[in-house]
């Protein structure tokens, strides 16, 4: 295969503020062929796909695609790139016509016929569909599928010399990912280049030609095609440090043996995906992983009555009466005792023009009315002073606007929010996301003293690493559900690794077909 | 190591907290003194207690009908029915005296309806947000549609209604009005009065924070189960109540029914808002700022009129004000927290 170089990247680098969401990364693809591009969640998966679509640029290196930079995404949509990004982007309002050739004409000419285009939109929709869809309907009616379908057949219809699938199979059926892969073999007997980043391991065994692993934002090497092998991958993703599973310090806390403080029947997040059951021991600190959109997300909003699971029931033991009672609404969760903390601080956490007292209070105001809803905020003095203290929050003065502070001491004030309505189960999504190192740990020692006192603890993070030592049990979602529990010595980085791609421990890459079906 | 940046970091927030939580009064106050200076060199007799007493009795009546409209804007809304509400209650209340209702009476059923009228607005925009200022529009409208038809039945009345009005409403809101004696019109102690209340009630209870909290951000005030419809039915429900309110004193005011009488309401309204520094994307400002902006509205347009311009000229130079005025602050605190 020595055929044309089309992309390359030469010590690419990428950093947004403090986070480096690249440190060093190389890449070439050639034409004619399907190239994957494989790494855990914050990897830079994504950020590599943005620049070669000119979404981004590099801080330091060279990316050129067929010879030339890009600068913009209309550059690249000029040299004949183009991308299927993970969101189905598409006119709602527009008929599905307008959808596929929607940026194709200038505004005075266009290119070809409208009767030749109707006929090369109906083909190429019949072949992907799977049967004919009606040019003329309003894109918005159609189901999700298809608007998938009306997305992947505009960026073919364009030609692509180069075509970078985002992820773009995830909302797909397996009959349709095997319609997608002979479109995809189709564009590279033509000679294009077919880059696909993905999470699904057995997709990509299947189809690629190569596959670039990157780690940390680094890219550790490229496998040819009789070397993409699931154990290849995984080796590859997990740093040598974190791979042995060193747990020696762990101490297992026996706590799964402790009543169930919460506990999920017959749940549904997801649609379609398999319902399961989920118990939190009192006192346990239950660590949720996943992919991206595998579900966990959804499964711990409903845990915290944020929104409603698709089928199944959440009930939690009540403080007051020892009885299990449903979960369905916010208010429910207020009442039961349990509080959630986001970390999406910007646009469910903060309130960016209020001072930090507010920020931090808000959360007990409605406990301590006075007549007429007056806020009796004296009372409410001592209780933030020792959240301040207890979080080590370094703030200068209360009213000051809570913008005013770090990230990561936003975050403080946010679990002083959770931490002050006095809860039983804390829920918290992600809430060391963009938080330095310092701020974590005190964070984890203060849910350690929580449960220490009898609260229980449901953590959702996107970095493996931080259930380690930490949790008492992981559940891992996939595919919409929860996949596997994981407790005591399997609480690594590779044991975790292989559930969040969807491997059992000792599975091989065959079983995973099935699965996806 | 890390204790040092952040010592730093809190330092320069508080630097440059205060002055940033204060520009837009700090403005508005250096704004109305400019104004004052102008008026007291330029126009002869400015300086008089005449010309006080004829600023403070507008601009009690823009206050007042300014109150739901601050409200509004902290969460992000604005209602564009304020001005039909006042000029139909200003047509209704007479006509219902007409009618043979006792004036108290006729009065509590006027804010009623006023209020009744501004929870549907409410109820309305919140359901169909993106279309709310058409929706606030359209109920008004609709309000003041119904008012007239309703004067007009059995009757020679139409946008225009005469009836007796009470000497007591009348002394509320008249120009010579008297406040126990004291040689001004009540009206302007019962906006002092309103505008007291309200800033205590936004800062110390529960609806107020949960109104910041919303305009704030709508997420987080959700995962705090703050019901944002409930909080945009109440505050429309509330402006509908004030506008009526407004439109009521305007008829004491000028002793006859008409129903063109909200009409500059529509633009002062939100004038007043903007110029005082309530930011009409929500969550930041307040009633005291909007108080400022009333002040500040009344007294270059007395400035103007005194200077002699007409009515199309006052128009241009309040309308150029606005401009400078979201320049400054309605804007840049958004776009600060974006980054």
């Amino acid at each position: 295969m020595d055929s044309e170089i089309t992309i390359r990247m030469v010590d690419v680098a990428k950093a947004f503020g403090e986070t480096k969401a690249l440190k060093k990364c190389d890449f070439e693809a050639r034409a004619g062929e399907v190239h994957a591009i494989v790494g855990e969640n914050g990897s830079g998966k994504s950020t590599m796909a943005k620049m070669m679509s000119g979404v981004l640029h590099p801080d330091t290196g060279k990316v050129s695609i067929l010879g030339e930079r890009v600068l913009s995404p209309i550059d690249a949509k000029r040299i004949g790139l183009t991308t299927i990004f993970q969101e189905v982007l598409v006119a709602e309002e527009a008929s599905v016509f307008d959808n596929l050739y929607v940026g194709r004409d200038g505004v005075f000419k266009s290119q070809t016929t409208g009767g030749d285009r109707r006929a090369e939109a109906d083909e190429i929709l019949t072949r992907l569909v799977g049967k004919p869809v009606d040019l003329d309907e309003v894109v918005g009616s159609l189901p999700l599928s298809v608007k998938q379908w009306i997305v992947i057949a505009r960026a073919i219809l364009r030609r692509p010399r180069v075509l970078i699938l985002d992820e773009s199979s995830a909302a797909l059926d397996l009959d349709s990912t095997i319609r997608l892969h002979s479109e995809i073999d189709r564009l590279r007997s033509e000679g294009a280049t077919v880059l696909i980043v993905t999470h699904r391991i057995a997709e990509l065994v299947r189809i690629a030609d190569r596959a670039t692993i990157l780690r940390d934002g680094i890219t550790v090497g490229t496998l040819e095609k009789h070397e993409i092998t699931e154990e290849n991958l995984l080796s590859m993703m997990t740093p040598a440090d974190r791979r042995s599973g060193d747990v020696a310090e762990y101490a297992s806390r026996a706590k799964s043996a402790a009543p169930a403080i919460l506990t999920a029947r017959n749940l549904a997040v997801h649609r379609t995906a398999g319902k399961f059951d989920f118990d939190l021991p009192k006192g346990s600190i239950v660590g949720v992983a996943g992919l991206d959109g595998q579900g966990q997300d959804a499964f711990v909003r409903a845990l915290a009555g944020i929104v409603q699971p698709f089928g199944g029931d959440v009930q939690v033991r009540s403080a007051d009466t020892d009885r299990m009672v449903s979960l369905r609404t916010l208010d429910d969760a207020a009442n039961l005792g349990v509080s959630y903390v986001s970390g999406d601080r910007k646009r469910e956490g903060i309130f960016p023009q209020q001072s930090i007292f507010e920020n931090l209070a808000i959360g007990v105001y409605r406990k301590n009315l006075g007549a007429l809803g007056v806020i009796r905020k004296a009372t409410l003095k001592p209780m933030f002073k020792r959240e301040v203290d207890r979080l080590r929050i370094k703030i200068g003065s209360p009213s000051n606007k809570i913008t005013s502070l770090s990230g990561g001491n936003q975050q403080k004030v946010l679990i002083g929010r959770a931490f002050a309505n006095d809860p039983q189960v804390i829920v918290l999504n992600d809430p060391a996301r963009g938080v330095d190192l310092g701020t974590k740990r005190d964070l984890y020692r203060e849910l350690r003293l929580f449960t220490d006192k009898g609260g229980s603890v449901v953590y959702l993070s996107s970095e493996i690493e931080e259930f380690i030592g930490f949790a008492d049990r992981v559940d891992v979602f996939f595919g919409g559900t929860l996949f596997r529990s994981l407790e005591g010595n399997e609480i690594a980085e590779e044991p975790i690794l292989a559930s969040m791609f969807g491997k059992s421990k000792h599975a091989s890459v065959e079983f995973d077909l099935e699965r996806t079906a | 190591m890390v204790s040092t940046v952040m010592n730093t970091e809190v330092a320069m927030a508080r630097s440059a907290s205060p002055f940033r939580t204060h520009k837009s009064i700090a403005i508005g106050f250096a704004l109305l003194a400019c104004l004052l200076a102008l008026g007291a060199l330029l126009v002869p007799g400015f300086v008089s207690s005449q010309n006080a007493r004829s600023i403070l009795l507008l601009a009690a009546f823009l206050g007042l009908a300014s109150v739901g409209q601050t409200l509004c804007a902290l969460v992000g809304a604005l209602d564009l029915s304020i001005p039909y509400i006042i000029g139909g209650a200003n047509i209704l209340l007479p006509s219902l005296m007409v009618a043979g209702l006792p004036a108290p009476v006729a009065m509590i059923v006027v804010l009623i309806l006023g209020a009744l009228v501004g929870a549907a607005n409410g109820a309305l925009s919140f359901r169909l947000q993106g279309q709310a200022l058409i929706m606030s529009l359209g109920v008004g409208f609709a309000a003041v549609g119904a008012v007239q038809i309703y004067t007009s039945l059995g009757s020679q009345f139409g946008g225009t209604v005469f009836a007796p009005v009470p000497d007591w409403l009348r002394n509320l809101s008249a120009f010579n009005g008297k406040f126990f004696g004291l040689p001004f019109p009540p009206v302007i102690v019962i906006w002092a009065a309103v505008a007291i209340g309200l800033g205590w009630i936004m800062y110390n209870t529960w609806f107020g924070r949960s109104l910041y909290a919303v305009g704030g951000s709508r997420t987080a005030a959700a995962r705090l189960g703050i019901s944002e419809f409930r909080i945009w039915t109440v505050i429309h429900s509330a402006s509908g109540a004030m506008s009526a309110i407004t439109g009521m004193l305007l008829l004491g005011f000028s002793g006859g029914g008409f129903v063109g009488v909200g009409d500059p309401y529509l633009f002062t309204t939100v004038a007043a808002v903007v110029i005082g520094g309530t930011s009409l994307l929500g969550g930041a400002g307040g009633y005291g700022a909007t108080v400022l902006g009333v002040l500040v509205l009344t007294v270059l347009t007395s400035l103007l009129v005194g200077l002699g311009l007409s009515f199309p000229a006052q128009q241009a130079v309040v309308g150029l004000l606005i401009v400078p005025m979201v320049a400054i602050y309605a804007r840049s605190p958004h776009i600060r927290n974006q980054i």
